[in-house]
């Protein structure tokens, strides 16, 4: 039961107390500007220590870097046969600052080499990083249905595909994705711009969980859609693809964020807008 | 009596649901069937409503249930549970279909890893095998076969090795798979042909055709969020206004010929977004009910309206209840 009492509550006011001096600290810092990115240029300093993206753009966490991403081709156009690719990828840190999220794989990526799923551009990124920042925090505008209902604090949310890295020391990063074994693993995920996000445990498992197995019992469904309300909050969102009757999720009335697809049952996906315009 | 005639029959007595007002004679009573939980498979009298227990499936999973076009038989996957490591997915969970009779008994263990499936025929079932995954199509497809219940012979879709969805098309008798297509102006549909066995690529740019096959539709997914409707015979797409300012489609009706199940658009007014309006809503269970429409595309105009939900039961050929206020049960088919 979500809203019993049990050490799951103890630890959840502690964890509420440490984001909330997290989440105020973001609005002291001496020179006006938020913790998470200290020099102002919207790339957050844990993205700009990332290992990889250190050696592949050498960001500057005192400087203003400017964002070296590019979306390109599809998804984004009317043409549903179109592929597309991301240039110069920013990779999303294994490690989260903020403790909002964490990463998983497939297990067609075993054994498991970091940084082969996780790419996409800054704006993407930016808003995984924003949604944890939010999540983590006491925002109200990521919890509006669990203080309803008395739910415990939610679990991190987990944060699956991005787009695929890249084969060679080429700058262009994801493109039509297969598998080692030549099977597709995705239609999109392309260029940037979509992510794969696990449903909400009500054990705060960071495990699988798939809405037509006996596990739907676990299914969080007050935090994932306040979870989504989050994403919708962190902005640039174009579309949720869900599907709808087994998540039990639609759209405010006039709302079309939301888009039902059958075959996102054990996942829902994430696709923002893309960022520097569909004409490339 | 060929399998046309017998679909034939079984879709018209569906479409009247509990009647028969539409004047026809009953040939047996339609069964549907669902997973309950607890793995439970449930066979659903079409004409009473009644429930009826007939397998409990032993193992982790059981999903996609499925009725045979002539109801004698109810198919399901069962899945193994998988095994992780961490945040991770070591092993994923294995599938098995399998086939009962309507006392629950197991007749037939017809394969593994299939991920989709569609009866096509009393004793045929065409197959997607491929790999469980957390990706856009919750598998990773890897190819397609059609197999003889009858005989046990297994039919390969040589040469396909991204089948990602499949269907009956029962006007003509043949298997409509799928595929992902990688190039602009490949092939996004492949037919097979059941009585003669051939498979070929077609310019279809979806699966989901009317029960006539004079239309078809592409419903919104990761790559066109749009719904569009095409003329089969010219694989143009068509315009219809009135249907788009009416509701969103669900799915084709059988009793057809070329019939449209639609959403109504919701008419209530929108209240003002107060500061902390959530932008989505919880989907309750008693908010299950929706205004729907049957449109039929020959006239363009909408022939009746219901007050309903879709439960989540399987019939014969895809078919799927829409359970009005009033307890009827009338067919429609997917996606």
């Amino acid at each position: 039961m979500s809203g019993s009492w049990d050490g799951g509550w103890f630890s959840s006011i502690l964890l509420g107390l440490l984001a909330l001096g997290q989440s105020c600290a973001e609005y002291v810092t001496s020179d006006g500007r938020p913790w998470w990115d200290r020099d102002g240029d919207t790339i957050s300093t844990n993205v700009e220590l990332e290992p990889i993206n250190q050696r592949l753009y050498a960001f500057d966490t005192s400087y203003f870097d400017p964002d070296p991403t590019l979306a390109q081709g599809c998804p984004g156009s009317q043409d549903p046969f179109c592929t597309g690719s991301l240039y110069r990828g920013i990779n999303l840190p294994d490690h989260d600052t903020a403790h909002g999220y964490y990463h998983y794989y497939q297990p067609q990526d075993l054994p498991y080499d970091l940084n082969t799923n996780d790419w996409g551009t800054l704006a993407l990124i930016n808003v995984i990083e924003a949604t944890s920042r939010l999540w983590i925090s006491t925002s109200s505008v990521c919890f509006y249905y669990r203080p309803l209902h008395l739910a415990s604090w939610a679990a991190r949310y987990g944060a699956g595909d991005l787009s695929r890295g890249r084969e060679s020391e080429s700058p262009w990063f994801g493109g039509p994705w297969f598998n080692n074994d030549g099977t597709p693993r995705h239609d999109s995920h392309q260029n940037g711009r979509d992510l794969d996000v696990r449903f909400l445990r009500l054990d705060r498992d960071t495990v699988p969980l798939d809405l037509e197995g006996p596990d739907s019992s676990q299914y969080d469904w007050y935090a994932t859609l306040d979870l989504i309300g989050c994403i919708l909050a962190a902005g640039n969102v174009e579309s949720i693809f869900v599907d709808t009757a087994y998540a039990r999720v639609r759209n405010f009335p006039g709302e079309s964020v939301i888009v039902h697809d059958p075959s996102h049952r054990n996942h829902f996906h994430v696709r923002i807008r893309d960022p520097d315009g569909t004409n490339n | 009596m060929n399998i046309q005639r017998v679909l034939s029959v079984i879709m018209s007595f569906l479409v009247v649901g509990s009647s028969s007002d539409a004047g026809q004679t009953p040939v047996r009573p339609t069964i549907f069937a669902q997973i309950s939980p607890g793995n439970r498979v449930d066979v659903i009298d079409g004409s009473t409503g009644k429930k009826r227990e007939i397998y409990r499936s032993p193992r982790w999973s059981a999903r996609r249930v499925s009725v045979s076009p002539n109801g004698d038989r109810i198919s399901l996957l069962e899945f193994d549970r998988g095994r992780t490591e961490g945040a991770n997915y070591s092993a994923p969970p294995q599938s098995e279909l399998i086939v009962l009779d309507t006392t629950g008994r197991v007749v037939h263990r017809v394969g593994t890893n299939i991920q989709r499936y569609v009866w096509c025929g009393n004793a045929c079932l065409a197959c997607i095998v491929g790999t469980y995954s957390e990706g856009d199509f919750g598998f990773s497809p890897e190819s397609a076969y059609v197999v003889d219940l009858v005989t046990g012979a297994v039919t390969p879709l040589r040469g396909e090795s991204r089948p990602i969805d499949i269907t009956w098309a029962a006007f003509d008798s043949s298997v409509l798979v799928k595929v992902l297509a990688t190039s602009a102006g490949g092939p996004t549909v492949h037919r097979y042909d059941v009585a003669t066995g051939t498979y070929s690529a077609t310019q279809y740019h979806d699966i989901h055709f009317s029960a006539s096959g004079r239309y078809y539709f592409h419903a919104p997914d990761l790559g066109d969020r749009q719904f569009r409707l095409f003329d089969a015979r010219t694989n143009q797409e068509l315009q219809v206004p009135t249907l788009t300012t009416i509701g969103t489609p669900v799915g084709w009706i059988p009793s057809g010929p070329n019939r449209l199940l639609l959403v109504l658009k919701d008419k209530r007014t929108q209240s003002p977004v107060p500061d902390r309006q959530p932008r989505v809503l919880p989907i309750s269970p008693g908010e299950a009910d929706m205004d729907f429409a049957e449109f039929d595309l020959d006239t363009r105009r909408v022939v009746r309206t219901l007050r309903g939900h879709v439960p989540r039961w399987a019939g014969p050929s895809g078919v799927v209840p829409l359970v009005t206020v009033d307890g009827r049960i009338h067919a429609i088919t997917g996606p």
